[in-house]
């Protein structure tokens, strides 16, 4: 291109300008929008409403605010509180909400808020919620000798019509993670044992892949049944680095997804999370929107609040021991809490797919009892059935 | 054409960590990872995204928190217009950082191609939100703007990304390849040509910008240029495809055929190079091939939603045009065939570029008015310039249509008469003194009359009148070398 033609060119493309793009105060004198809700990264489902606060030296100077979404207009407003109810459907999806407040002068601004795509496990089974509960005593002594009468389930405080009931004896899929950081050193000798063992629990049918991490996450092995190759990789890990426990959970939630049936990750770690890319709400909103057992044994000094509550919102269990010696009883009663869990299943009364956590109650009729469960699902349209198999026969 | 995915340096994936010194499968597994890793970059790096995707594969499936082993497996799959993996190896990528510029907008770009507009969206959106008049996102969004007809905003978004990074080459060949589409062809050279000025080896630049020249008439050019790009990447059938292309519109359809298929040995489905060879078989005839070529492409999953309209729109005109010359065909051979059958079959048979054949139908049909000046035309076309004179000096005694008189002048140049070809151009001229190609052409005649003198003159009245344009370019640079002292370029 000659000069000439490259000025010509630059004095085109120089001439452009995006009318709303710019939020300089100078520039529009004060006057700007904000998108107050839904906030970025949120997600959105069913009737929402949006709204933006408009901020402008003198009330009167706002002409009106457009509302978009995926950049069509749907919904002018001429007077405050600039605000709409949209419908975005029951399926998730990340959507673009704009707002172009327009000045009685002529010229706009305009925010933008990017909501989020919820990753929900979902099966071709409408309406259907199944869980696996484990109950214990007052000694925390599995009881398993339970009818489908001497539970009652809530949604919301909703009650619930259990239609399926069994002790659970299908092959479950399994994620062991272990934490192979630095700090891991001394008591390296003793997982090795203790996971082996864990490892020979396993029924034929089971299957189990294994997750090796500290500020890295690796699969040493994928799902298998064959208990040499799981002894070999739990048995092949060594002592190094940060600890990225987020991230490895993150990574283990990811390769149980789209796999139906029983699924738990039975993770070791001996500390906090120092090195993750991903943080908690992130893991905790994948415990909530997956069915996935979490078995989370801390050694030593870890934070104890974390791991209860990630485990404790899939229905699994946190477990605790000082020393390293101690794994193999801890992975031996893990082993048979999934022995003896309860399969129940029951059609929804709920009819409102907003997005929002579904909150589940389960309880047993003996106050002696603990029944532990997911703690609810999010209301995303066939985002229900995490884990749906052909339904069981009912005992 | 979509772009090649972004790149990221080879350098960027050592930041994959040390490799710990250990025995035993974790050990491995690490050493593994990271070799893998290196091996797939470098492969993607030169653009043999065959090559790279399963190393790359292999890295992501062991190297589970690894941001940069699912981004590449992303861009090479989108490299081998796997869009729907490339779709989730970039989720994938950005579950681990969600935050990352061009990976949100890589995974809007596979969307896109996989016609997913809504989808698409968010993910430049959200890099602009995290990097207000990002380029590559407001290039996203044209593209966007593009897919939905909205040529308007595409190019107001187009302009904005290049305002807001002068360097970046893939919004110039984009709004280039726009104005190509559009027919605004020294637009579409002036923007590719800044697109391989900012980036000198983007081979998505060079190749659009062989195509303009190819549509200018810049045979040379276009060639050359086109080669450029199969140098700095010699395993991207895009450009093999693009090359084809170049030399079918040159008439050179055996070069234009083994093009082609040097791009679907690179990639079996390719599908500008299956619609190649697609015409090329058209041309003889052979509509069952051509058919079976562009079956080839729409089989493929990979294929792109914008090139699946495009095949599929060539394919019912094929389909359409075989059941109409089968049965004009029939009805020729018959003896039952009427006139209008046989210039119906002449038009397919030009169409083909069988032009002796169209002149023959033609002739046959003897034809009246302007399908007897289509038939000079066809005679022309296929070389027989002394038929084509006798009709259009025939024609042009009517008087007073100077594109007749051109006409003529052109067949008798190309029959070897300059004399007499002046002399039509010079009666075109005295029907109408701005005839264009009248004066071009009788500029050509005098100076291969060796009338130097009289082409200059002729050649810089052209150039007085018509300053911009297809041909300005050319009788400049032959100005350029009657008087290389005195002529420069402005």
């Amino acid at each position: 291109m000659t000069a000439r033609g490259r000025l010509a060119l630059v004095a085109v493309l120089a001439a452009c300008a995006h009318p709303a793009a710019a939020q300089d105060a100078v520039l529009r004198r004060g006057f700007s929008v904000k998108i107050t809700a839904p906030a970025p990264d949120d997600f959105v489902v069913g009737r929402t409403k949006i709204q933006a606060d408009v901020r402008s030296p003198s009330p009167g100077d706002v002409d009106r605010v457009e509302f978009l979404v995926q950049d069509k207009v749907i919904f002018v407003d001429r007077e405050p509180p600039f605000e709409c109810v949209h419908d975005f459907g029951e399926e998730s999806k990340a959507w673009v909400i704009r707002a172009l407040a327009y000045h009685r002068e002529g010229f706009s601004v305009s925010d933008v808020v990017v909501t989020r795509k919820i990753t929900v496990e979902s099966f071709e089974q409408v309406n259907r919620v199944i869980l696996w509960v484990t109950v214990t005593d007052r000694s925390d002594r599995l009881v398993s000798e339970l009818k489908k009468e001497d539970f009652t389930v809530f949604e919301d405080g909703a009650r619930q019509t259990i239609k399926d009931f069994m002790l659970e004896d299908r092959p479950i899929t399994m994620a062991i993670v272990q934490d192979s950081s630095g700090s891991m050193r001394d008591a390296m000798g003793d997982v090795h044992q203790a996971a082996a063992s864990f490892v020979e629990t396993l029924r034929p049918q089971d299957r189990a892949l294994v997750i090796d991490f500290d500020d890295h996450v690796f699969l040493l092995q994928e799902l298998t049944a064959d208990q040499a190759l799981l002894k070999e990789a739990v048995t092949s890990t060594e002592a190094l680095g940060a600890t990225a426990l987020y991230d490895a959970l993150h990574a283990a939630f990811r390769k149980l997804r789209g796999i139906e049936g029983r699924k738990a990750i039975v993770l070791l770690s001996d500390g906090d999370d120092t090195s993750s890319l991903a943080g908690f709400d992130r893991i905790l909103e994948e415990a909530k929107g997956q069915s996935v057992l979490l078995y989370a044994i801390g050694l030593g000094e870890v934070k104890k609040s974390v791991l209860r509550e990630l485990a404790e919102t899939t229905g699994g269990r946190a477990f605790f021991v000082g020393k390293a010696v101690e794994l193999g009883d801890v992975y031996k009663k893990i082993a048979e809490e999934l022995r003896r869990q309860y399969y129940l299943s029951y059609t929804t009364t709920n009819s409102t797919w907003d997005g929002r956590f579904v909150k589940l109650e389960v309880r047993a009729n003996n106050p002696d009892w603990t029944v532990r469960a997911r703690r609810g699902y999010f209301a995303v349209r066939g985002g229900l059935t995490p884990g749906a198999e052909s339904p069981p026969r009912a005992r | 054409m979509p772009l090649r995915p972004p790149r990221i340096l080879a350098v960027a994936a050592i930041a994959l960590g040390s490799i710990p010194a250990s025995a035993g499968r974790a050990g491995d597994v690490r050493k593994e990872a990271f070799k893998l890793l290196n091996e797939g970059v470098a492969a993607y790096n030169k653009a043999d995204y065959r090559a790279a995707i399963p190393p790359l594969q292999r890295a992501a499936s062991i190297s589970l928190n690894s941001f940069r082993a699912h981004y590449f497996l992303g861009a090479a799959l989108a490299g081998d217009r796997r869009w729907s993996d490339a779709v989730q190896a970039y989720t994938t990528a950005l579950d681990l950082d969600p935050s990352h510029l061009q990976a949100n907008v890589a995974l809007g770009d596979a969307l896109l191609a996989l016609g997913d507009l809504d989808e698409a969206r968010p993910y430049y959106a959200r890099a602009l939100k995290l990097r207000a008049e990002f380029a590559p996102a407001l290039d996203g969004q044209a593209r966007l703007a593009e897919a939905q007809a909205d040529e308007n905003q595409a190019i107001a978004l187009y302009e904005r990304a290049i305002a807001s990074d002068r360097g970046f080459a893939d919004a110039y060949t984009h709004l280039g390849d726009l104005y190509l589409r559009r027919g605004k062809l020294d637009d579409a050279v002036k923007l590719l040509a800044e697109a391989v000025s900012v980036k000198p080896d983007f081979g998505p630049g060079l190749d659009r910008l062989a195509v303009a020249y190819g549509r200018l008439g810049f045979s040379n050019e276009a060639v050359a240029t086109i080669r450029k790009a199969i140098d700095l990447e010699p395993k991207n059938p895009e450009h093999r495809a693009t090359l084809g292309e170049v030399l079918l519109g040159m008439g050179l359809a055996t070069g234009a055929e083994e093009s082609f298929r040097a791009a679907i040995a690179i990639d079996d489905a390719q599908p500008r190079a299956r619609a190649g060879l697609a015409e090329i078989a058209r041309r003889h005839g052979s509509y069952d091939d051509a058919l079976a070529e562009l079956d080839v492409a729409l089989a493929d999953p990979r294929l792109d939603a914008g090139s699946r309209a495009k095949l599929d729109a060539r394919r019912a005109a094929i389909v359409e045009e075989r059941g109409r010359t089968g049965a004009l065909e029939a009805r020729v051979a018959g003896a039952a065939a009427t006139a209008a059958d046989r210039i119906a079959l002449a038009e397919v048979a030009a169409g083909r570029g069988d032009y002796g054949r169209a002149a023959d139908l033609l002739a046959e049909a003897r034809p009246g008015g302007r399908d007897r000046e289509r038939l000079a035309y066809y005679a022309f076309r296929a070389g027989r310039f002394r038929d084509a004179h006798q009709i259009y000096a025939e024609l042009a005694r009517g008087g007073g249509r100077a594109d007749l008189e051109v006409n003529d002048g052109a067949a008798l140049a190309r029959a070897g008469d300059d004399a007499k070809a002046k002399e039509a151009f010079l009666r075109a001229l005295a029907v109408d003194p701005e005839h264009e190609l009248a004066k071009l052409y009788l500029g050509n005649a005098l100076l291969r009359l060796g009338d130097v003198e009289g082409a200059t003159r002729t050649y810089r009245e052209y150039l007085a009148a018509h300053a911009t344009g297809t041909s300005s370019e050319q009788v400049r640079r032959i100005l350029a070398q009657l008087a290389p002292a005195t002529e420069t370029k402005p």
